[in-house]
């Protein structure tokens, strides 16, 4: 592999990670981004079919609780009002009328009342992209050996959650991991993927040639570390 | 209904979610058609920039004549 190549592949490896994590920060804002979304589409039918009234009883049906729980921030309330107030005009020119349609228009004035009134148990907490980089210290005061590994158990539990999100395997959040290890030369990467490793050995999976990667990783780590202390 | 540009700004971040990144680029470029919503915002930028630069490194390891599964394929071979 040329250095050209092992650069775009680190630099690959990166970008995914810095993606993956930004949109993971999203956390439950995405949700709600996509179910506005969803609701838009109900709304933006030209001629609502039957099973439109459905639909909107089901989208209500699913997001009941976020009249009553902190997840949605005003500006989402007041767009979803928005939509709503349109669906509800939509209902009222319509000249077929039924039991349903009736029900979703007291529906819609349940929760644009709820959404109006109750804006102080909506999240107003604004979601902001922060990018943390942990510290970086010369001597490292010793921590307590069980605080320490926790730390890292805890990191290396986030990184798994990175890696293994949108996989349809475990081989396959492995290879991941074992890339970071070798091309960003990442300890905390080699040692997950060692775990990892030893889970599938000991249910019978064929690991050597994931072995054969982890030793490479780990040949070059150390390599890594010793010119570095040399230089320092 | 929702504004173009704030809908395509949701797509692009499910899309993000899913790994499909060429779907969030098209996506990031129809939001970004609506400078007074997103000119300003930074997020926006720094996902929509990254998500271009990732697709432009994915587009630059297909022409590299090595890759990273050649070496594993020695590996298993080589031992």
């Amino acid at each position: 592999m040329t250095e050209r190549t092992r650069t775009l592949k680190s630099l690959e490896v990166v970008l995914e990670s810095f993606l993956h994590r930004a949109v993971e920060l999203k956390g439950e804002r995405l949700t709600v981004m996509e179910s506005i979304n969803r609701l838009d589409d109900i709304a933006s039918k030209e001629s609502p079919q039957k099973d439109f009234s459905m639909e909107v009883g089901d989208w209500f049906a699913e997001h009941n609780d976020w009249l009553t729980e902190k997840t949605i921030r005003p500006a989402d309330a007041s767009r979803i009002s928005k939509i709503l107030g349109q669906i509800k005009d939509g209902l009222e020119t319509s000249p077929e009328k039924s039991q349903e349609t009736e029900k979703i228009s007291s529906e819609i004035e349940r929760w644009q009342d709820r959404l109006k009134t109750e804006p102080g148990k909506l999240d107003s907490s604004l979601q902001k992209l922060v990018l943390r980089r942990g510290g970086e210290t010369l001597a490292e005061i010793e921590k307590d050996s069980i605080l320490k590994f926790t730390e890292h158990f805890e990191s290396m539990f986030e990184r798994w959650k990175d890696v293994s999100g949108g996989k349809g395997h475990i081989l396959s959040a492995l290879d991941d991991c074992l890339k970071s290890a070798y091309l960003q030369l990442n300890e905390e990467a080699l040692i997950l993927s060692g775990f990892i490793i030893y889970y599938l050995r000991l249910k019978n999976y064929l690991v050597e040639p994931y072995v054969k990667r982890l030793k490479a990783a780990e040949s070059l780590i150390k390599k890594a570390k010793a010119e570095s202390s040399y230089a320092g | 209904m929702l504004v173009d540009s704030e809908k395509a700004y949701g797509q692009a971040l499910v899309a993000l979610k899913k790994r499909d990144y060429q779907t969030a680029v098209a996506k990031f470029a129809k939001a970004s058609s609506d400078f007074g919503t997103f000119g300003s915002n930074e997020e926006f930028d720094l996902l929509y920039q990254t998500t271009q630069l990732l697709l432009a490194v994915k587009q630059e390891l297909r022409l590299e004549p090595e890759s990273f599964e050649v070496v594993d394929k020695e590996l298993m071979r080589d031992g």
